[in-house]
């Protein structure tokens, strides 16, 4: 599974119409992602990354340029690519076993093989003993475990993910990072992450792409070199979170401090 | 002050509390009934004491003789039993078909364009203002009022069915693009699940307007029984007590299809957190 799974974006542009006029959220993105590699995109609001991601997971078409999966040019959705959305967005009438379950509707599977998958998924995503429970009796937390293990359970190629803590509280995002690091290793599948939390893509990612707006197009690429587990306390750490904000349009760090910075970062 | 209202709000909880029965039944609840209790004293101490006029208005104790009288001697069973019929397959009839064309233009936006002016054109007149028409279609039979009631029930479930369907969260419909549900599961797992509730919302209010447009339909078109003509026809005897016994009986039924209706959508809708 692990050769599977390189995306390449070649000169992809967006434009939407807008009462008559065109308006142009991406331009020009270049972007190559290698199977098992892991990859933020960060920038302001506006930015386009969303659009980015939508574009790749299929919701979005009609684009210049080409996104490819493995050579084939991306025109809609596919099961080879699952997706995490900032809301959960799980069936609410469903119970957690039965939302993954539905994820694997269309897999050439019999029920055995199924149940088998949804319960690995389940447990993958350390939802053990909610099997049964519908949505409004989760946490937010909890939920977006189950939506990821619905994102995961078709064994996808790639998984997007588009600001999928954006909505938790600052604890539980810190501990589902660490899950889905822990996630990442375990399926050894690529990740792409849409996220406005530079700590979270420099927590995660191996390299963090920094979008800029109006159009929306790419400023840099910062490769993280640091090995996993990370500490967010470490000084390095803290000086790639610098280095990646200091792109971000409209950002100025006071100065680069970065004895100050860990202390917020010490969890 | 502060121990004045916290003596307030928690006296009567202590006050009245009977043992381990379920909060519908403590006492708190119950003085609601006051009111309803002081009338029909009221009433009665009237209506002994000759200050209101019986022929227009038969004392509480005279509707219960009415009520025995109706039970024995007339045909208040059978009357109930033509209504309670004429409503369900009225009910039945109208939601069949209310919830085939709110399907329809719900999911078929070819079908909303051609039907829906015409359907929202009708929706307008008065449901009574229909009684004439079909009364010379139908004639004064059982086939009248249920086709009445019929249309009666047919709007709200229309309006209801097709609203539900329209306002699914898009968010949904996306994740079951994403996971390349076909049409007919995307109609099945998230479309008619998600409008549910709507869906439900309409064939309640069908339900209830069922039994009122029976009532009426009976009333306004005399002819072969039913608890709406029991009432007209005590109406033109001056049988009071047996008009209060329609009143009492349909009040009854109503209050037994919302209490039904309830019970059915908390255990149907139990995966939404307002009912849970």
């Amino acid at each position: 599974m692990s050769e599977l799974g390189t995306l390449s974006i070649r000169n992809v542009s967006k434009q939407y119409k807008v009462k008559g006029s065109t308006l142009s959220v991406l331009e020009n993105i270049d972007l190559d992602v290698a199977p098992g590699e892991f990859v933020s995109i960060v920038g302001s609001s506006g930015c386009g990354k969303s659009t980015l991601l939508r574009l790749v997971v299929g919701l979005e078409g009609d684009y210049r340029g080409d996104i490819l999966l493995d050579g084939e040019r991306i025109t809609g959705p596919s099961l080879q690519r699952g997706i995490v959305f900032q809301e959960h967005r799980l069936f609410p009438w469903a119970t957690v076993q039965e939302n993954i379950g539905l994820g694997l509707l269309n897999a050439e599977l019999d029920a055995a093989e199924k149940a088998k998958l949804i319960q690995e998924h389940i447990d993958l995503v350390g939802l053990h003993g909610f099997e049964n429970a519908h949505p409004h009796q989760l946490s937010g937390g909890m939920a977006q475990r189950a939506a990821i293990a619905r994102g995961l359970v078709n064994r996808p190629e790639i998984l997007l993910l588009d600001e999928p803590f954006g909505a938790l509280d600052a604890l539980t995002k810190i501990y589902l990072q660490t899950e889905l690091q822990r996630i990442w290793t375990q399926e050894d599948i690529t990740m792409i992450l849409v996220t406005h939390d530079v700590e979270e893509a420099v927590f995660l990612s191996d390299r963090v792409v920094v979008m800029d707006a109006r159009p929306g197009r790419i400023k840099r690429i910062v490769p993280v070199p640091l090995e996993h587990p990370r500490d967010r306390a470490d000084p390095e750490f803290a000086c790639l979170k610098n280095e990646v904000l200091s792109e971000i349009s409209g950002f100025k760090p006071v100065s680069a401090k970065p004895a100050l910075k860990v202390v917020g970062g010490g969890l | 002050m502060s121990t004045l209202s916290a003596d307030i709000r928690t006296l009567p909880k202590r006050g009245f509390r009977i043992g381990t029965l379920p909060a519908a039944f403590h006492a708190t609840h119950y003085r609601g009934l006051l009111i309803p209790l002081v009338l029909l004293v009221l009433w009665e101490v009237a209506a002994q004491f000759h200050w209101i006029n019986p022929i227009l208005l038969a004392s509480p104790s005279i509707i219960f003789h009415g009520f025995d009288r109706s039970l024995t001697e007339g045909d208040l069973l059978l009357n109930l039993q033509l209504s309670v019929t004429r409503m369900g397959l009225g009910w039945l009839a109208g939601s069949l078909i209310g919830l085939a064309v709110g399907l329809a233009i719900g999911l078929s936006r070819t079908a909303d364009r051609v039907l829906g002016p015409t359907l929202h054109a009708f929706r307008q007149i008065a449901p009574f203002a229909w009684i004439p028409l079909i009364s010379v279609w139908f004639g004064l039979g059982d086939s009248a009022k249920v086709a009445f009631v019929a249309l009666v029930v047919f709007f709200p479930v229309v309006v209801n069915t097709y609203e539900g369907i329209r306002g699914v969260p898009k968010q949904l419909i996306e994740v079951s693009r994403v996971l390349m549900f076909s049409k007919a599961r995307l109609i099945r797992s998230v479309i008619l699940p998600a409008a549910a509730p709507a869906i439900l919302n309409g064939l309640e209010l069908g339900f209830l307007y069922a039994w009122l447009s029976t009532i009426g339909a009976e009333y306004l078109m005399n002819a072969t029984g039913g608890v709406g003509s029991m009432m007209e026809s005590a109406q033109e005897s001056l049988e009071m007590d047996i008009v209060f016994v329609g009143v009492i009986v349909s009040g009854l039924i109503g209050f037994g299809i919302s209490l039904s209706v309830r019970l059915a959508r908390t255990r149907l809708l139990h995966w939404r957190k307002s009912f849970a």
